[in-house]
């Protein structure tokens, strides 16, 4: 019995590869089961005993020239999704397809002629560029180190990137100190476009920033998408950018992914009982319009102890018994969109 | 250059230097009847007149309130919006007299403010030490970060008994009961366990229920609430502003609500006031701000944030530009290099604040000549 | 005036660019030429310089680097336009050889010849060749010592070493603190654990034991004089770098989380890049604090080391082995010249660079703003 339970993993398994490997062909990125933990505790010889599931059996793929947004509570594993996908950390299980090549277990040589294809812009325009070099050498750099143009033209290519991004030709020998939220950001954009990338991983490029400020950053990130046919995979908890800006909208909660599907399914029908919970609860700027608010009970459970079977039965207010024991499935529901919901299993069966 | 020499510099804090020991040496002059006045109309909790906070640093002077005129009528929720550096939570400091000294500074205007005990104190003109019996009592303040803003070493309960021990003068038997009675008040289940615990051990958004049970406890007139959700996730803010709406409607406190976040105050102020650079450019009920918003800013403000209940497609509306540099304003409208709707008058001085409707102010030439058309 | 121009000039720029590029002139807003502010090394020296405290330490220290390295060559140039005829030079190992005479008495207790006792003083006078003990003169500004040597003379080339030892000492540590520290904190996993293990050991040998024994060693191995200095360098170092090592590596393991470090990763940088490029620029500051304050405890390190016999020796001149003649109670009674001035060089000097440090601590500091 053991035998045979270990033969189906491995046919399970390899299917899983086959299936893997035919999405891959077809889309730009492919991510399938990825499990990234941290741990949380260890014994005496530094063996971990605790995890931390920041992120839990994710899988989604991504086309070329679309947006990917991912939503959820800080907590989410949104940001650890976001940075295992440019292979910051080590990864547990599960494997990353980009362009039909698996990049999961590539070492960090070989991963450099992946890093200008893939890009990560950061929340904190203050930390995330370094203090004592000026402007013009931030995005420099990376242009010489992979030798996007000739060495004698990356001086005129770094001022043709800052103009597109909407930077002055003289803040080439600025500080960064020197400028505000918004320019920095600006200048963290225009140093991730410089390498030419494919994919780029927005890590809530807008949270830090005021309002008006916002609106000109997402501008320019629309109007670049445009231009150069860039893909996004566009990380925040703001529900409203994320519908302006995304094709496609992943929910996250505590590790896992509860539903993922187009824009205007995913808003004119969300499906998981968080989702609903997650979108009635952003705030309207229009004192005319009442929402029909579901107001969650009780906080997020630490993602180090979630709880058992489906991780939100403790704040669902359509919790089954179910639901209690057993976690749930990610599964297709209508034609791309997924959701992983007890609420769907019987209706699949009727 | 963009950096300032080193003359300059000098110039700039001898400067300071002067000025502040005049203001200090003006604060100290103050008598009982300087700070003693009354109210303009009974029904406010607190007036604020002609404002100005100004701060001292070594770059020059900077107006982070200039001019602020505005009130809280009791029994009703004032939100104050803005971007960054525009002075809301100056004001509120100011409102404390929490200003770092002897940089931050209340260079003029007053400060009305109702205390319980039926005296009218003009807060900007009190000595500090007399502060002590408004502060944390009459006026409370609930923050931004719950995670730092409760101290890590007393229970929730020793915190909390603090407050009514200091302003209640309740014995520890009472305050014990009054704590869990509030801890109740703010929705917490199990209150009694709460009450011997340690903040680490709970979540954000519980700190902020017993933020908000401190602010409570003294059973105050004012409550400041300076960002009281900004740190918080999407799901607990509508738990923690569903809280505040229901606690304003409970006990007889105004709220002060400090916010960048344009949905929060349209779900929750009655009147709101909007801040460009230490200004109000416009004021008014939450209806006539987001039904009909005359200054240009503020309509930019309201398009530049996409709608979740909004169409996606077109391009998003953008305030082009930055918020100016604080030291050395202009003297024309601060706002005019940002503004779509410039005309003429607007390289004049500063608009003045007009009326449009008995509630509804806007500072701004074209507001108001396109007003002036309109009737 | 400037502004305006500087505006002007803009808008020109901007036109230009409009015509290239069809939409970006809203987003293209100048937000510098209207921003005044400090460069930062400018802000840093401000805050320096605001703190008398170390001001303070910083004229000490330039004071006693002055007088000790360029003492001597002051004082001749002085000599030849000595109108008071007050100057005398000395060398660092010249005795004066005027003689004198070292008048001794002391209470004795005696029998006279009818058997009665009485007490009288008996008084001795040595001579010799050279002038001990001189007091304060017009030749001896600070007078001479046991051998008749120029304590004011010895004092600046005693100081002349003392200052060396330390910046070579610190050198030595900052070097291989930030090597060891650097590896450490940067590859982490088992080499940190190394590393840090020895930094552990180094830290738990009780100095001072360890230095009378190696103290003892050297004196039975009889070593050159003159190669002392360098054991007393090499000896200093081994128990200081510990200390440097681990601050690079704490800084070291804060940065790497920084968010332009892993942005740094992101663009695929090389790692000697990221290490001297990004990393160890921004160590720097706390290091040059750490430095500083390290001048100090080395001087006093040197100074415990000579007056224990390990350090420099006669004839050579350092501010401890200047002290170290004071070892019994006639000269402590008697002859406070010959360590007092020593003594006070030795205060002056770590205070000094202990002002520094902190001052210079507080103006790296981007939290302190007064």
């Amino acid at each position: 019995m053991a035998l045979n339970q270990e033969n189906l993993d491995e046919v399970k398994e390899n299917n899983q590869e086959a299936i893997d490997k035919e999405n891959a062909s077809k889309h730009l990125l492919v991510v399938s089961h990825l499990k990234k933990y941290f741990p949380v505790a260890k014994d005496f010889f530094g063996k971990p005993i605790k995890w931390l599931r920041a992120v839990d059996d994710v899988s989604f793929t991504l086309d070329q020239g679309k947006t990917l947004g991912i939503v959820g509570e800080s907590g989410c594993g949104k940001t650890t999704l976001g940075r295992t996908i440019l292979k910051l950390y080590d990864i547990q299980g599960g494997n990353i397809y980009y362009d039909g090549k698996n990049i999961t277990n590539l070492k960090s040589k070989e991963m450099i002629p992946y890093r200008c294809k893939i890009q990560y812009v950061f929340q904190d325009p203050y930390s995330s560029l370094p203090p004592r070099l000026p402007i013009g050498e931030i995005i420099a750099q990376p242009v010489r180190i992979h030798n996007i143009v000739a060495k004698d033209e990356v001086k005129k290519y770094v001022l043709h990137i800052m103009k597109e991004c909407g930077l002055q030709p003289h803040y080439y020998d600025r500080y960064p100190h020197e400028f505000s939220g918004g320019q920095r950001q600006r200048i963290c954009i225009a140093r991730s476009l410089a390498v030419k990338p494919n994919l780029v991983v927005l890590d809530e490029p807008v949270s830090a920033l005021d309002v008006s400020i916002q609106a000109q950053i997402i501008n320019l990130l629309k109007k670049l998408q445009t231009k150069e046919g860039f893909t996004y995979i566009f990380i925040t908890h703001d529900i409203s950018v994320v519908k302006y800006i995304s094709d496609e909208i992943g929910v996250m909660y505590l590790g896992s992914m509860v539903e993922k599907g187009s824009k205007e399914s995913i808003f004119a029908n969300p499906l998981h009982p968080y989702t609903n919970a997650l979108f009635s609860a952003v705030p309207v700027a229009d004192p005319k319009v009442k929402m029909n608010r579901i107001i969650l009970k009780g906080d997020i459970p630490s993602p180090s102890t979630p709880p058992k079977g489906c991780k939100f039965h403790t704040r669902c207010n359509k919790c089954m018994d179910i639901c209690k024991e057993v976690p749930p499935c990610f599964k297709e529901i209508e034609k791309g969109h997924f959701v992983a919901c007890h609420l769907y299993d019987e209706k699949k069966e009727n | 250059m963009a950096y300032i020499s080193n003359k300059e510099i000098k110039k700039i804090i001898k400067n300071n230097k002067l000025e502040i020991k005049a203001l200090e040496k003006k604060n100290k002059a103050y008598s009982k009847d300087d700070y003693i006045t009354s109210m303009k109309d009974d029904n406010n909790v607190v007036e604020f007149e002609e404002l100005k906070t100004y701060f001292y640093t070594d770059n020059g002077v900077v107006k982070a309130v200039n001019g602020v005129t505005f009130e809280v009528p009791s029994h009703s929720i004032v939100g104050i919006v803005g971007e960054s550096g525009c002075g809301k939570s100056v004001t509120s400091l100011s409102l404390m007299r929490l200003l770092q000294g002897p940089t931050g500074q209340i260079v003029d205007g007053s400060i009305r403010f109702k205390a319980s005990d039926g005296v009218v104190y003009d807060i900007a003109k009190m000595p500090l030490n007399k502060m002590s019996s408004i502060r944390g009592k009459d006026i409370t303040m609930i923050f931004q970060e719950p995670m730092t803003s409760l101290n890590p070493v007393f229970t929730i309960g020793n915190q909390l008994d603090e407050v009514s021990l200091l302003h209640n003068n309740y014995d520890k038997q009472q305050s014990k009961a009054h704590s869990i009675e509030m801890l109740k008040l703010v929705g917490i289940p199990d209150a009694e366990m709460v009450y011997g615990k340690y903040p680490h051990e709970l979540s954000g958004g519980m700190r902020q229920r017993v933020m908000i049970a401190m602010a409570l406890a003294a059973k105050p007139k004012l409550i400041v609430a300076d960002e009281p959700t900004t740190a918080l996730d999407v799901t607990i803010q509508a738990q923690i502003l569903d809280l505040l709406r229901d606690i304003q409607k409970k006990t007889d406190a105004s709220i002060m609500l400090i916010t960048h976040d344009l949905g929060v105050i349209a779900e929750m102020a009655d009147y709101v006031i909007v801040m460009y650079a230490g200004k109000i450019i416009e004021k008014g009920t939450v209806m006539e701000i987001f039904d009909n918003p005359l200054h240009p800013y503020t309509v930019g403000l309201q398009k530049s944030k996409p709608r979740i209940d909004g169409n996606s497609n077109e391009p998003l509306f953008s305030i082009p530009g930055n918020v100016p540099n604080p030291i050395n304003m202009p003297s024309y409208c601060y706002f005019k290099n940002r503004c779509k709707n410039c005309i003429e008058k607007c390289n004049g001085e500063y608009p003045k604040m007009i009326q449009v409707s008995d509630t509804h102010f806007v500072s701004c030439y074209y507001a108001q000549e396109n007003n002036s058309k309109d009737n | 005036m400037d502004n305006e121009q500087i505006l002007n000039k803009e808008v020109v720029e901007n036109n230009d660019l409009n015509t290239t590029s069809d939409d970006d002139l809203e987003e293209i807003v100048d937000e510098i030429s209207d921003v005044k502010q400090m460069s930062p090394t400018k802000l840093v020296l401000r805050r320096f310089f605001r703190s008398k405290l170390s001001v303070v330490g910083l004229i000490m220290i330039i004071t006693l680097v002055v007088f000790s390295f360029l003492g001597p060559y002051i004082l001749k140039l002085l000599n030849y336009i000595d109108f008071l005829d007050i100057i005398t030079i000395w060398g660092e190992n010249e005795p004066d050889t005027s003689g004198s005479s070292i008048i001794n008495e002391s209470l004795i207790k005696f029998n006279t010849a009818n058997g009665n006792v009485a007490f009288g003083y008996d008084v001795y006078t040595y001579y010799n060749d050279n002038n001990l003990y001189s007091g304060i003169t017009k030749v001896h500004w600070l007078g001479t010592d046991d051998r008749g040597f120029d304590i004011f003379t010895r004092l600046m080339y005693g100081g002349r070493i003392s200052l060396q030892i330390s910046l070579i000492v610190v050198f030595l540590e900052m070097l291989i603190g930030i090597i060891l520290g650097g590896i450490s904190g940067y590859f982490g996993k088992w080499v940190d654990q190394v590393i840090m293990r020895i930094v552990d050991i180094f830290n738990c040998i009780p100095t001072l034991p360890i230095l009378l024994i190696a103290s003892s060693i050297l004196n039975s191995w009889e070593v050159n004089e003159g190669n002392k200095i360098y054991y007393l360098m090499i000896i200093i170092t081994l128990f200081g770098w510990s200390g440097t090592a681990r601050l690079v590596r704490g800084q070291i393991l804060f940065l790497r989380e920084q968010e332009y470090m892993i942005a740094s990763e992101v663009m695929g940088y090389p790692t000697s890049k990221k290490i001297f490029g990004q990393l160890i620029p921004n160590v720097l500051p706390q290091l040059i604090v750490s430095a500083t304050l390290g001048f100090g405890s080395v001087i006093i390190y040197e100074s415990t080391l000579s007056y224990l016999g390990l350090g420099v020796q006669f004839p050579y001149a350092a501010w401890g082995t200047m002290i170290s003649s004071a070892n019994n109670y006639v000269v402590m009674q008697n002859y406070p010249l010959l360590w007092v001035p020593a003594g006070i060089c030795i205060v002056l000097a770590v205070l000094g660079f202990n002002f520094v440090g902190d001052g210079l601590r507080d103006a790296f500091d981007p939290k302190g703003k007064r």
